[in-house]
């Protein structure tokens, strides 16, 4: 599964999702934003890996999906898009995988960055982001979320939703070493 | 079962079935100690055994509950 995190510091906002298996997407362009018609501009940010290891791809529809491989990477990399991240995709190819994205915290609150943060965020938060005042925020609610990719193709795999049967009976082996009488 | 492929690993090592308790060691799938021969209340049944059940839905809460921590604090060592 993965975890999403926000931080706005003086000028900057940070995205950062971690993830806990194999096959998590952890940045799939928005997809379901694409109807917006939301420009690249929007989304001019910088990703960084920083544990773990991902495959990356690169949406070539303008209306639906069609991935096409971009690259393998190890952590730790930094990624810079001169055409944003709305085509990018990312999935993890490690059980435990940290990656993140800066914004301009200007930015944080048009577009489709509005549509990904805003959902996750309090209206004190977003008034504390949007003033003058510079301080650090450290959003409160954490998204969590539990959606797969293939590893190859980042073909969307469907998800049962997060709760304690999305761990199968057949990956736990009970020992027990003394019976009760 | 082969070792090499088994995902989680609950282990029972013993039970006590007049406090309805056991000592139980909870092994996620790559290694990491979920629980280290605690003590947990557990429920038995009628002919005193371990309920299977039970035993199957606790070990994946307390897997899940590890996982979940697990992230957190991944993100915590990053900020």
């Amino acid at each position: 599964m993965r975890q999403n995190r926000f931080i706005a510091t003086k000028d900057h906002f940070l995205i950062i999702a971690a993830s806990n298996e194999l096959g998590d997407e952890l940045w799939a362009g928005h997809l379901e934003f694409r109807g917006a018609k939301f420009s690249t501009q929007t989304t001019n940010a910088m990703g960084f890996l920083v544990k773990g290891s991902v495959n990356s791809f690169i949406n070539t529809s303008d209306q639906g999906e069609d991935w096409h491989h971009y690259a393998e990477a190890s952590h730790p990399v930094m990624m810079i898009r001169d055409k944003g991240f709305t085509n990018f995709g990312i999935v993890s190819t490690s059980d435990e995988t940290v990656f993140g994205s800066i914004l301009t915290k200007k930015s944080v609150f048009s577009g489709q960055n509005e549509a990904l943060v805003a959902g996750s965020i309090k209206h004190l938060e977003r008034l504390s982001i949007e003033s003058s005042e510079g301080k650090t925020v450290n959003v409160a609610q954490k998204c969590k979320a539990y959606q797969k990719r293939d590893l190859s193709t980042f073909e969307s795999i469907e998800q049962l939703p997060i709760d304690i049967h999305t761990i199968s009976d057949s990956d736990i082996q009970i020992d027990i070493e003394e019976e009760s009488p | 079962m082969d070792d090499d492929i088994v995902a989680i690993k609950t282990t029972i090592h013993s039970i006590d079935t007049y406090s309805h308790t056991a000592n139980i060691t909870v092994v996620d799938q790559d290694g990491y100690v979920v629980a280290e021969a605690q003590n947990y209340h557990v429920e038995l049944d009628e002919n005193l055994v371990l309920n299977s059940t039970w035993l199957l839905d606790f070990t994946k809460y307390v897997i899940m509950r590890s996982r979940l921590d697990r992230l957190d604090r991944a993100e915590n060592d990053l900020v």
